[in-house]
Parts: structure tokens; sequence; C-alpha cells
């Protein structure tokens, strides 16, 4: 392994693998702690390897890189990455959206995100693997999804099967996102309660046409197919991003010379960031049903990387890394007193929910708010 | 004595971010547009129809003769990831050559390179340039920038959990034709040079993967580091470094 992109488990886009509370900060202060260790521990298992099969060892450890992806969106940002952590490279994603120049991303496509709000976009439920995925609600695909719903005919007519994995209703895999499922669920579930038929049918028919509709952009930028409805997926530090900048410009925001960020919004640190996304989603997780012995387990180690992150926050403005620390810590600590709210009730009684967090709702980032 | 090269890496340029794989198409031929900047960025391989189409039309645009690769044809979606890779290799590096070869002058490509390079030693050399008056030097000192020129890299994304062992009519594929694995194979017949290649190891390698278990959605797969392959590295350029 030559290299190892590490990405942030909810603050970036398309397809979101939340760790168990780890946030990028301490994950990235524990790779440069270990760095050198990793690097001779894999070149012992590289050289024990090589000289089982009789060939040559390298003299020295090959070199390996530490890169990371995430809701990065200021120079300062991209300083700190590199300059505390020692990372070798930094992903920007979502800020390169805005850039056609380089992207194949379609006009109209484009107009949309542009014109996008934070409840547009949404950490949803749209992905047949059942994993959560940032979602442009207000895109063309979406728009197409709830017509065929609308018209009675929900599910996709499944053009390439990428994501097909579903074998419920067929001796082989299809996508819960095809019509095909669609009619073989509704069969299914003629004789069923209703409550739970409408879960069903309303949690397939959430299901985006992923693999198709994705290629939408690049199709209709080639001239592939101009009636392709897109989606799109980007991450929630992309609202941030409000206008189209040159591939010029970007580089220059990169690297400080200039800025694409509009001035008058407020945009706070990407580990904010992605702290309040955290939070949002520990409080949504825990809502969906009883606290079983599995989730209290789940919830302690979450609850834990929060914890963990919380006071490497902290060191980050005491070691002078954080241009506004004030603000910075300002807002740590509204989000601090977030989580202790809603930590207090998962340890004492899983059970008197509605109550204890109708407080806390009006702060939750709307994005996360599926 | 080993030969191994002590930094078994292909050479970096001086940039210091990167485009991350977006989506299955978004990035698919960024590439084109940075890679001779020196700015890496990341070709998806899950969709080889969409590569198939864009390859189409890519083809005509560069005026390469395209032979159509059909869903049903042979290993088809291996040749068509390797096929859409070469396409796009082959292209950078003619672009990178123009590059190389374009006049130190106000809105030429070569000078848009440095322009866009972070604050290193290779930028200002680049500033000095300027200042040198003596055509010998300056002869010099351009070839010397004009080497100094690095392309980004032309990474590939394998979702490696995207396995799918089936056609969409419901036939099993047959052994080494399941998705990510024809990919992968596609990736390693292409020109695309992965760290592996600039090691002195036998250059022809092959292939062969267990079919694994078809995606599962429980929590447990839940985990990026296990999702997304990424594997990488192309055009080691210039060569030094390359085994």
């Amino acid at each position: 392994v030559s290299e190892y992109r590490i990405e942030s488990g909810l603050n970036c886009g398309g397809h979101a693998f939340p760790t168990e509370g780890q946030l990028l900060g301490p994950v990235l202060d524990e790779f440069r702690a270990s760095r050198h260790e990793l690097q001779q521990k894999l070149y012992a298992t590289y050289s024990a390897a090589l000289n089982a099969l009789n060939r040559p060892v390298p003299a020295l450890p090959p070199r390996i890189r530490v890169t990371v992806q995430g809701g990065v969106g200021t120079a300062r940002e991209q300083q700190l990455l590199r300059d505390r952590y020692g990372v070798d490279s930094v992903g920007w994603g979502s800020a390169f959206l805005y850039c056609p120049e380089v992207i194949a991303i379609d006009d109209d496509t484009l107009n949309r995100l542009l014109a996008a709000t934070r409840t547009d976009l949404q950490l949803s439920n749209s992905s047949p693997l059942g994993v959560p995925f940032w979602n442009l609600m207000t895109s063309k695909g979406e728009e197409a999804r709830r017509a065929r719903i609308a018209s009675g005919k929900s599910g996709s007519a499944c053009p390439r099967g990428i994501v097909a994995f579903d074998t419920e209703f067929s001796p082989y895999p299809i996508c819960t996102a095809s019509r095909r499922y669609h009619k073989k669920l509704t069969e299914s579930l003629k004789d069923a309660p209703a409550e739970r038929r409408q879960l069903r049918l309303a949690n397939a028919e959430a299901k985006s046409c992923l693999c198709g509709d994705l290629a939408g952009s690049a199709q209709i930028r080639l001239g592939i197919d101009l009636e392709a409805t897109p989606l799109i997926c980007p991450g929630p530090n992309s609202l941030y991003f409000r206008r189209v900048a040159s591939f010029n410009e970007m580089v220059g925001h990169v690297y400080g010379r200039n800025s694409v960020l509009p001035e008058n919004v407020e945009r706070p640190h990407m580990f904010l960031n992605e702290l309040e996304i955290y939070i949002a989603y520990f409080d949504k997780e825990r809502r969906e049903g009883p606290m079983t012995n599995v989730r209290q387990k789940w919830a302690e180690r979450y609850k834990q990387g929060l914890e963990t992150a919380l006071i490497h926050l902290r060191r980050l403005v005491a070691e002078g890394w954080i241009a506004n620390g004030d603000d910075f810590l300002a807002t740590l600590s509204r989000l601090e007193a977030q989580f202790r709210s809603l930590i207090a009730p998962v340890r004492t009684s899983p059970n008197s929910q509605p109550e204890s967090h109708s407080s806390t709702d009006t702060s939750l980032p709307e994005a996360v708010a599926t | 004595m080993s030969n191994w090269p002590l930094h078994a890496q292909p050479l970096q340029s001086e940039h210091t971010f990167h485009i991350p794989v977006m989506g299955t198409g978004f990035t698919n031929t960024t590439a084109l547009a940075v890679a001779p900047l020196g700015v890496s960025s990341v070709i998806a391989l899950a969709d080889d129809t969409l590569l198939e189409q864009q390859r189409s039309v890519l083809s005509r645009t560069f005026g390469v003769e395209y032979l159509p690769i059909e869903t049903k044809d042979d290993d088809a979606r291996a040749r068509r990831t390797r096929a859409y890779l070469d396409l796009i290799a082959d292209e950078v590096e003619r672009r990178v050559a123009q590059l190389r070869s374009s006049p130190f002058e106000a809105g030429s490509p070569i000078q848009r390179y440095f322009e866009l390079l972070p604050e290193t030693a290779t930028k200002a050399k680049w500033r000095s340039l300027s200042d040198v008056t003596d055509p010998a030097v300056r002869m010099r000192v351009e070839s010397e920038l004009r080497a100094a020129v690095i392309p980004g890299q032309i990474e590939v994304n394998i979702m490696t959990k995207l396995d799918g062992a089936f056609t969409l009519a419901g036939v099993p594929k047959p052994a080494n034709q399941s998705d990510a694995v024809a990919s992968l194979r596609g990736f390693a017949m292409s020109k695309l040079r992965s760290i592996r290649d600039c090691l002195p190891v036998p250059r022809r390698w092959s292939v062969s993967m267990r079919t694994s278990p078809a995606y599962s959605t429980s929590a447990s797969a839940s985990r990026s580091a296990t999702f997304a392959l990424h594997t990488s590295r192309p055009l080691c350029w210039p060569r030094r470094g390359c085994g």
C-alpha cells in the first residue's frame, strides 16, 4: 500500500460511511504520530513475504503517502492539514463541482446546485446499497424519480444494474431502485398490515437510480444523451461555494491567492462542520429504535469519539492553529452543549425521548433532517 | 544488493491538493484538463457503459480511431476500461508534450503551469526567469524548467464491494468477470502504471481475485476503508523513479 487516503465519515460527498464518532482531526493526529511505525511494520511484512518467495527485498522501506479529503474549504484549512498533520495532499471535491472547466457537470444541474438551500441537500436514504448518501433532492434525477411514483409506476428501468444486490424476490440479484423490485415488493405486501406496507414501499420508493442517473451530467456534457436526468451528490461543504469559478481561480483559492467564497456568508471551520453533522447524525440514529445492547455500545463508542474530538479541537486553538480562536471556541461550546443535552437521556432512560429532544431540534443542521 | 528504487513512488508534482473521485462520471474527463497542469484526479471505473460512451465521443474529438466494444463481447468490461484509460493516457501525454514545448510567454500552457504552482523553489526559479538577460543562460534555465514539469496523476477508483457477478439478465458471469475484478484487470492492462509496475517484479502479472460475495448492506460493511480501493498511479513521468 503506497497511499492512505483518509476521508471524513460524514463531511464528504456521495456515500457516507460514518465512523463511530471518530472525527478527522484525531484520526489524522494518530496517522501523524504512528506514520513511521506504520511504514516499518509494512516493510517488515513485505520483506518477510518477498524473502519467502526468494524475491529481492528493498533496501529501504518504500515511502507511503497520507492524503485526506472531506469538507475542506479555505486555504487556511488546507495549510492546517498540511502543516499540523503532515498530510501529503488534500482532496478538494465539492468546491470543484463549481468548476465546469474541469468537471463534467451540465448547466442545468449546476444551476440547480447554485440555487440549492440547506434543506435541498440531504443525507438521504436514496442509495440502493442502504448506505447514507448525500443527495441533492432538487436534481432532475430526483424529479424523475418522484414523477415515476406520481404516475403509479415507481422504480427505474435499471439500465446498468451496478448496484443490483437484492435477492429477496428473485433467484439472482436485482436493484431495490428498479421497477421490477417495486412490482415484486408491492405484490408481496398486498396482504400485509397497512403500516408495514407503507413503510416498506416508501423505503423502496426513496431509492434513486444511482448508477443510471449519476452518469447523467457526463452524458449531457459530451452530448451522449441530452435527455438524461442527472443526479448529483455534493457534500454538505459544497453549499458554501455559491458561484462558478475558473480552474485558475479555484487553484488560487486553494493556495490563498484569492477567494471564491462569498464574503457575506459565515462559514464555520471544517472541523466544526464535521462535529455538527456528527452530532446531528447521532441524534437521528438513536431515535431510530430502542436502545438495544448493541446500540448502547455503539452510543458509548460514539460518545467517546466525540469527547476525544472536543479535546482535540480545543488543543488546536491552544496551539494557535485557528485564525479566529474566539469564534471557534464559541461555536465549539454551543455544539458541546448540544451534545451534552443529547447524551444525558441515552445513559439513563432511552424511552423518555420525545420531550428531552425538542429543545435541540432547532439547532440541528437542516441538511441532516431527512 | 537490491535493485529497488529508494523511493518506490512515481514523481509527484509540487501541488499539495488533488481532485477526488466524484460520482461515476463527474471526474472521468478531469485529467484531460488538469493532469498536464500537474494536478491529480480520479477516474471512476464503476460504469463501463459510460466509459465506452465517453470513449466513442472523445475518440472522434481527438481524431483517434474508435473500435466499439459491445456489452456482449468477450471480457467487455475490462477491455472497455483499458481502452478508455489508454485513450486518456495518450491524450494527456500528448498535451504534456505540447505544454513542455510551448514558449515561456504570457498565455502559453507552460506559463500557466508555473503560475498555478504553489510557492516552491521551482516556482521561484521560474519567477527569476524574467531577470535573465543572457540568452545562453536563459536557454539553460528554460530547459531546466521544462524538465521540471511533472504531470498530475491519473488515478482510478474501484469500489471493491460493487462486485456484481450477474448480468442484467440474471446470467452468472464467468470466473474473474465480476465487476470489480474486471475493472481491476482493465486498469492493470492499461498504459497507466501502478506503483507495482515501478518495482522490479516481472512485468506480466495476472489478476486473479476470488469472486467476493455480493455487497451486503449490513452495518459492518459501512467502513470506507474497506470499501473504496484507490488503485492509482499513472504515467511516471519523467521515467526517473520507475524500475
